[in-house]
């Protein structure tokens, strides 16, 4: 069983609070974006005690990794500038294929622009699925869109959807061409109905449409491993230790910590 | 029915041999406890004619940089093993420039990673690392 760990550290220095998260929740796989803290700086946090991780370099800027592992277990297979997507292919077990993504801001790029570029992703996800030639895919990230958002939902964007049982069927053909199925579990993680987090991101704006609450750091996962992977598994974090990450009121807490919840979920390989 | 051939291949135990790139593979793991894994070692291996070539690599990933320490070779009966090159001319002396047995490629591979020269690369990396 490997977990995984996403965080948008929005550029802080939280050093002690992703060691004490990774350590607390025994990660295996750490991943974040807008990291601004030197790799080397948190290898050697991470590794205080013991000298478990490894830097898993890609060329990806806006996207860092650690693994408990050589990175020659998760070499690269596609870098861009926001999307990095790994071939992690341990010793005696299935490869699988890790797509990091950290999407534009929706203070830059409009809905319609956000769900253009899903195609284009999805698009070089399926490239790579080809390449590897199985379709054992996880996709990772601050896609910076809610799991309902078209470039989320629709066919030819990620083609995520909220059920396992449809995400089973692999595919579906619109208009003779053969779309595949991501399941998202973060469907599940709309709103504060068990006492959790409501999102993983607040933005509030006084305009007549604003949703308060977003989940924009999701986990995706394919068909073909939807055996291997348990939706009551998946967490949106707002504590870490004693500390919590939210503000009074559960917003996360910026200023602190990050105006994203880290992610956790984990995956058996 | 035709009738089975004769089987004249011997029962084959490849568990019990320790191959040079083996014992490389087992001295480049340890290198990250020693450094926090900001540095660490690895083997490539690569084949040219009928040798097989083994590289030790130190890396300091973060800074994405990568020396070869050196790099022996063998054919397929591993031994002689071949220093084909290492990182200054010091490392050769005291060597033929082959290793007869384990034994002396053991000693040989202590002597090298325990060397002052070995230990500069890998402290000045450390210091970049860290800057």
């Amino acid at each position: 069983m490997l977990t995984f760990l996403f965080w948008n550290t929005n550029g802080k220095p939280l050093v002690e609070a992703i060691v004490e998260l990774v350590e607390e929740q025994s990660v295996d796989i750490l991943i974040l974006a807008e990291c601004e803290v030197a790799p080397a700086k948190l290898l050697m946090a991470l590794n205080r005690n013991v000298s478990l991780f490894y830097f898993a370099p890609g060329n990806s800027p806006r996207l860092v990794m650690f693994t408990k592992f050589p990175d020659r277990y998760v070499a690269p297979a596609f870098e861009s500038d926001r999307v990095s997507i790994r071939r992690l292919a341990l010793p005696a077990r299935a490869e699988i294929l890790l797509a990091l993504v950290h999407f534009p801001s929706k203070l830059y790029w409009s809905e319609d622009s956000q769900m253009l570029e899903c195609t284009v992703l999805a698009a070089t996800i399926v490239d790579e699925e080809r390449r590897a030639g199985h379709s054992r895919t996880v996709m990772i990230g601050d896609l910076n869109m809610n799991p309902f958002e078209k470039g989320m939902v629709g066919a030819s964007g990620l083609h995520a959807t909220m059920a396992r049982t449809v995400a089973e069927r692999a595919s579906r053909v619109i208009q003779g061409n053969s779309y595949p199925f991501f399941y998202n579990p973060m469907w599940g993680h709309l709103g504060d109905w068990l006492e959790r987090p409501p999102g993983s991101f607040y933005y509030e704006r006084a305009e007549q449409v604003t949703y308060f609450w977003n989940t924009f750091d999701q986990v995706l996962v394919r068909p073909a491993l939807l055996d291997r992977f348990r939706s009551k598994e998946v967490r949106i974090i707002d504590r870490v230790g004693g500390t919590s990450l939210a503000m009074l009121d559960g917003r996360p807490d910026g200023k602190n910590a990050s105006d994203h919840f880290p992610l956790l979920f984990k995956i058996d390989l | 029915m035709p009738e089975e051939a004769a089987d004249f291949w011997p029962e084959l135990n490849s568990a019990k041999l320790r191959t040079p790139v083996l014992i490389l593979k087992e001295q480049a793991a340890l290198l990250g406890k020693h450094t926090k894994n900001l540095v660490v070692a690895d083997v490539e291996t690569y084949t040219y004619n009928d040798r097989f070539f083994h590289r030790f690599i130190i890396e300091a990933r973060a800074l994405s940089y990568r020396y070869e320490l050196f790099r022996v070779s063998h054919d397929v009966m591993l031994y002689p093993l071949k220093l084909e090159s290492g990182p200054n001319g010091k490392l050769l002396i005291g060597t033929s420039g082959f290793f007869n047995s384990e034994d002396e490629f053991v000693n040989w591979l202590k002597e090298v990673l325990n060397s002052g020269d070995t230990k500069r690369v890998l402290n000045t990396l450390l210091a970049q690392v860290e800057a």
